[in-house]
C-alpha cells in the first residue's frame, strides 16, 4: 500500500508454442513499459526461479503435450498462486467455465483486443500484489510473534480470548502486576497500535488459549 | 458317428457298458454259486432222508434183541411214516420203489423170531432194503460226490459203514440165537462166526480210519469233538460185544440162547452205534449247512460289492459329467457370448488344476490376447485414419481455422503494439518497424496456409486411380464402425455387384463418403422412437454413372433449407463449422460428378454421390 515505490517492477510471463504470437505479445506489453518473459512450453517456464515481483501468466490453451488448462491444475496443486490469463484460438463455453472456476483472471479468444489484454494484465497484477501483501503481513506478524517469550505468548492468547488481567493472573499463577508487564511487552513487540489491533493479529495468526481449564 | 455323440451320451454309454459287464459277471458268479448251493442243499436233503431211516435200524435191531411184540407196533409206525409221503419230501430222490420194497420187507417181519426160521432172515431182508435205500438216497443226493474231505468221510461212515456195521451186528446176533435150534454143526457155526467176526472187525477198523481221515480233512476239531467220543465208544462197545460173544462160544460150544448178558451187550453195541450215527449225522448236517451259509454269504458279498462298484462307477460318471461337461458348456457359453457381444473382457471363472482348468486358463489368455489385439487394431485404425489424412472434414476445418487464426492473431496484436509504440511520448520507431515487419510475415504465413488448403483439394490428375467404389465404401464403413456403434446405428449395405470402376482421387472420395456417413449417424442422434438405420448403396445409371447413396432415418432436412446445406458456413450443428458439405460438393464436382440430396421415406435424408464411370480404354 504505502510500500509501492520500493516494489520490484512487475513482470508478464507468456507461454505459447507459436513464436509469432509470443513475439507480438512481447512487443505489445513492452510498448506500455511492462517487463515480459517468453516461454515456448510450461516446462521451460518451470525451469526458471519464481519471481519475487508481482507477476501474471499469459497462457495458451492449446499447447503440445500438457494443455494450458491441465497446467493450471498442476500449478494449483504445487501451491503456486500466479494469476493466469488464458488465450485460445477457439474457446468454447465449457472450457471457459472450467478455467474461470479454477481461478483464471480472464479468458481471451484470439485475435483479442489489445485493451482487453492490457486490462486483464493490470487486474492480474493487482490480484497478485494483494495476495503478496497479505502473505507478507502474515509472515511479518509471525516473525514478531516468534520474538515473544513463552509466557508472553500465553498472556497474549488469554488476553485476546477476552480474559481480564485478574483472571489471567489466577490462570497462570502470577500477580496481576506481572500480567500487566507482560501485556505491555506483547503490545510493543507485536507493534499493535491498540488492543483491538492485537485481537485482529491473534485472529490472523490463529493464536488461541492453549490449555482450557 | 460316435464322434458326433455328445460327451454326456458317450459317458452314459461307457457307464452302461461297464454296468452291463458287471451284471454279466455277477450273473455267472451267482449262477455258479447257485449250483454249488443247490448241490449242498441236495446233499442236506439226502442226509436228512438217511437220518429219517435210522429209526428203522433202531426198531429192527431192538426187535432182534428183544424178540418181543412191542416192536411190532413200532414197525407199524415206521411203515406209516414211510408211506405218508416222505418220498414227496425227498425232492429229486428216486426212492419210491425202494421205499416200497422196504415197506414190504417191514410188513414181512415176523412177530417173533420163532416164526422166521425158514430160509432168509427177515431182519436182514429189512436191513438190506434199508441199505439199498440209503445208498440210493446218497447217490441221488450227491452225498457220495461230496467235495470236502471231512464231510466226504463222514458221509461214507453214515451211508456205508454204519448200516453195514449194524447189519453185521444183527447178523451175528441172529447167528447166535439161531445156532441151537437150527442144529448145524458146531464147527460150521464157529467158522461162520469167525467169518462174520472178521468182517465186523475190518468194518470197525475201516470206520475208525474213515473217521481219522475226516478229522484230518476238518479245519479245527469240531468233527473230533462232535463225533470222536461217540464213535470210539460205539467201536469199543461192538468189540466188547464180540468178546462176549466169543466167550459165550468158547464156554459151551454153543451159546446160551437165554443169555441175557449177551443180549444186553448186543443192545449196548447197537445203541452206541446208532448214537454214533446220530452224532456223525448231526455233524454232517452241520458241515453241510455251514457250507451253504458260507456260499450264501459269499454270494451276497459278491453281489453287494458289485452293486457298490456299479454305484461308484455311476457316481464317477456323474462327477466326470459335472467337472468336464459343465465347464465345457460354460466355456462354450462364454465363447458365444463374446462372439455376440464382442465384449472381450468376459472371462471364465473355473478354478481347477485339471485339463479343463488349464483349458479355461488358456481360453482366458486367448481372450486377453484377442482383447489386446483388438485394442491394437483399433489403435491402428485410428492411426491409419490419422496418417492417411483421413480426418473428417469437421476436424480438418477446425485444424485449418487454427492454422489461419494464429497468424491473424499475431497480425492484430502486432498492429496494436505498433500503434502503441508510435503513440508513446517518445515514439519508438524501431519497435514499430519490427512489429510491422512481423505483420507482413504473418500475413504471408496465413496466405500460405490458404494456398496449401487449396492445393489439397486441387490435386493433380495424376493422383487419380481406377478403383471400385464398393471396395471404397467397405473401407470407409470399417473406419466409421466405432462412430456408428457409438451412435447405436444399424448399418445396412446394398452394394451392387459389377458396378464399373471409377477414375478418381481415392483419398478425397473417402473423405466425402466418411463425411456423409458420419453426418448421417449424427443426424439420427435425436431419434429414439424408431430404428437408427443407415443404408449405404451403390448402383449404376447410364446418365449419372456410378451412384453411391447414403440414407439415414433421421428427422430429414427442412425443404426450405435444402438449397442452403451445400453453402459454406451453413450448419445446423451446435459445434459445426458448416464446411463439410460445401467441401464434399466441390470435391465431387471436381471429379465431374454431382452431389445432391432427396428426402427419404418415411423420414430421413438420402445423399447421392454420382461419379462418372470409367470405361475400359477411357483416359
Amino acid at each position: 500500500m504505502t510500500k509501492k515505490t520500493s516494489e520490484a517492477q512487475p513482470v508478464v510471463f507468456v507461454i505459447d508454442d507459436d513464436p509469432s504470437v509470443r513475439e507480438a505479445l512481447s512487443s505489445l506489453f513492452r510498448s506500455i513499459g511492462l517487463r515480459v518473459e517468453l516461454f515456448a512450453s510450461p516446462a521451460e517456464f518451470l525451469s526458471t526461479s519464481p519471481s519475487t515481483a508481482p507477476s501474471c501468466l499469459v497462457l495458451d490453451v492449446r499447447l503440445p503435450g500438457l494443455s494450458g488448462l491441465d497446467f493450471q491444475t498442476e500449478l494449483a496443486k504445487a501451491n503456486m498462486h500466479i494469476p493466469i490469463i488464458f488465450i485460445t484460438g477457439h474457446g468454447d463455453i465449457p472450457m471457459t467455465v472450467k478455467a474461470m472456476k479454477a481461478g483464471a483472471v480472464e479468458f481471451l479468444t484470439k485475435p483479442f483486443r489489445d485493451q482487453d489484454m492490457l486490462d486483464a494484465v493490470q487486474l492480474a497484477f493487482a490480484k497478485d500484489r494483494a495476495r503478496r501483501e497479505s502473505e507478507k503481513t502474515t509472515t511479518d506478524l509471525r516473525a514478531n510473534f516468534e520474538t515473544l517469550t513463552a509466557r508472553e505468548q500465553e498472556v497474549m492468547a488469554l488476553a485476546t480470548a477476552g480474559l481480564m488481567n485478574k483472571q489471567i493472573a489466577a490462570e497462570i499463577g502470577v500477580s496481576e502486576i506481572t500480567v500487566k508487564f507482560h501485556r505491555g511487552n506483547v503490545m510493543r513487540k507485536m507493534g499493535a497500535r491498540s488492543f483491538a489491533d492485537l485481537v485482529k493479529m491473534a485472529g490472523v495468526l490463529g493464536v488461541r488459549r492453549a490449555k482450557a481449564q | 458317428m460316435f464322434r458326433d455323440l455328445s460327451t454326456s451320451t458317450k459317458l452314459l454309454l461307457l457307464c452302461g457298458l461297464f454296468v452291463l459287464s458287471l451284471a454279466v459277471t455277477t450273473y455267472s458268479l451267482v449262477t455258479e454259486k447257485q449250483i454249488a448251493i443247490q448241490f449242498a442243499r441236495k446233499e442236506l436233503i439226502g442226509s436228512q432222508y438217511i437220518a429219517a431211516l435210522r429209526p428203522t435200524y433202531e426198531v429192527v435191531l431192538a426187535q432182534q434183541g428183544e424178540r418181543g411184540t412191542v416192536a411190532l407196533i413200532r414197525t407199524d409206525e415206521l411203515i406209516r411214516v414211510l408211506t405218508s409221503g416222505r418220498a414227496g419230501k425227498a425232492v429229486g430222490l428216486e426212492t419210491a420203489e425202494l421205499e416200497q420194497a422196504l415197506v414190504e420187507a417191514l410188513r414181512d417181519l415176523p412177530l417173533t423170531m420163532a416164526e422166521s426160521t425158514n430160509g432168509n432172515d427177515p431182519v436182514q431182508n429189512v436191513l438190506a432194503k434199508a441199505r439199498n435205500l440209503i445208498v440210493r438216497a446218497a447217490d441221488d443226493s450227491n452225498l457220495t460226490l461230496d467235495p470236502d474231505i471231512d464231510s466226504y468221510y463222514l458221509q461214507t461212515i453214515v451211508t456205508t459203514k454204519l448200516p453195514a456195521w449194524l447189519a453185521q451186528l444183527a447178523r451175528m446176533q441172529a447167528l447166535f440165537h439161531r445156532s441151537a435150534p437150527s442144529g448145524t454143526s458146531v464147527e460150521e457155526h464157529r467158522i461162520r462166526f469167525q467169518v462174520l467176526e472178521g468182517v465186523l472187525q475190518s468194518l470197525l477198523d475201516d470206520t475208525a480210519n474213515d473217521l481219522k481221515s475226516a478229522f484230518r480233512g476238518n479245519n479245527g476239531d469240531s468233527v473230533k469233538k462232535a463225533t470222536g467220543g461217540a464213535l470210539y465208544t460205539a467201536i469199543a462197545a461192538s468189540r466188547s460185544y464180540l468178546d462176549d460173544l466169543k466167550a459165550g462160544m468158547h464156554d459151551s460150544g454153543a451159546a446160551d440162547p437165554a443169555s441175557d448178558l449177551l443180549d444186553q451187550s448186543f443192545a449196548r453195541a447197537t445203541s452206541s452205534a446208532t448214537a454214533a450215527w446220530t452224532a456223525i449225522q448231526g455233524e454232517l448236517d452241520r458241515i453241510l449247512r455251514q457250507r451253504i451259509d458260507g456260499l450264501l454269504a459269499r454270494l451276497r458279498g459278491g453281489v453287494g460289492s458289485t452293486g457298490v462298484l456299479a454305484a461308484l462307477s455311476l457316481l464317477v460318471a456323474y462327477l466326470t459329467l459335472r467337472y468336464i461337461v459343465t465347464p465345457l458348456r460354460r466355456l462354450e457359453a462364454v465363447a458365444t457370448n463374446v462372439r455376440e457381444t464382442k465384449d472381450y473382457r468376459l472371462r471364465i471363472a473355473y478354478d481347477s488344476k485339471d485339463e479343463i482348468g488349464q483349458l479355461a486358463v488358456a481360453f482366458n489368455d486367448m481372450l486377453s490376447e484377442l482383447s489386446s489385439a483388438r485394442e491394437r487394431e483399433k489403435a491402428e485404425q485410428t492411426e491409419l485414419a490419422r496418417t492417411s489424412k483421413l480426418m473428417t472434414i469437421g476436424t480438418m476445418t477446425a485444424s485449418i481455422a487454427h492454422e489461419v487464426n494464429q497468424p491473424l492473431a499475431a497480425v492484430v496484436t502486432n498492429s496494436n503494439a505498433a500503434l502503441r509504440w508510435l503513440a508513446n511520448q517518445e515514439p519508438n520507431l524501431d519497435e514499430a518497424r519490427a512489429a510491422l515487419k512481423r505483420i507482413i510475415d504473418n500475413g504471408h504465413r496465413a496466405s500460405k496456409v490458404i494456398g496449401s488448403i487449396r492445393a489439397m483439394f486441387k490435386k493433380d490428375l495424376a493422383e487419380r486411380t481406377r478403383f471400385n467404389v464398393n471396395d471404397l465404401a467397405r473401407e470407409v464403413l470399417l473406419l466409421a464402425q466405432d462412430s456408428l456403434q457409438a451412435h447405436q446405428v444399424t448399418l445396412r449395405t446394398e452394394l451392387r455387384d459389377g458396378v464399373p470402376e471409377v477414375l478418381a482421387d481415392r483419398v478425397q472420395l473417402q473423405q466425402v463418403l466418411l463425411n456423409l456417413i458420419v453426418n448421417g449417424a449424427e443426424a439420427m442422434a435425436e431419434v429414439t422412437d424408431r430404428e437408427r438405420l443407415l443404408q449405404v448403396s451403390s448402383d449404376f445409371h447410364g446418365a449419372d454413372g456410378v451412384v453411391i447413396t447414403v440414407t439415414d432415418s433421421g428427422t430429414g432436412i427442412d425443404p426450405k433449407d435444402v438449397n442452403q446445406i451445400f453453402e459454406p458456413f451453413y450448419t445446423t450443428k451446435a459445434s459445426g463449422m458448416g464446411m463439410g458439405l460445401a467441401i464434399c460438393r466441390s470435391i465431387v464436382e471436381s471429379h465431374g460428378g454431382r452431389l445432391w440430396v432427396t428426402p427419404a421415406h418415411p423420414s430421413g435424408t438420402v445423399f447421392h454421390v454420382a461419379i462418372p464411370g470409367s470405361m475400359v480404354g477411357e483416359g
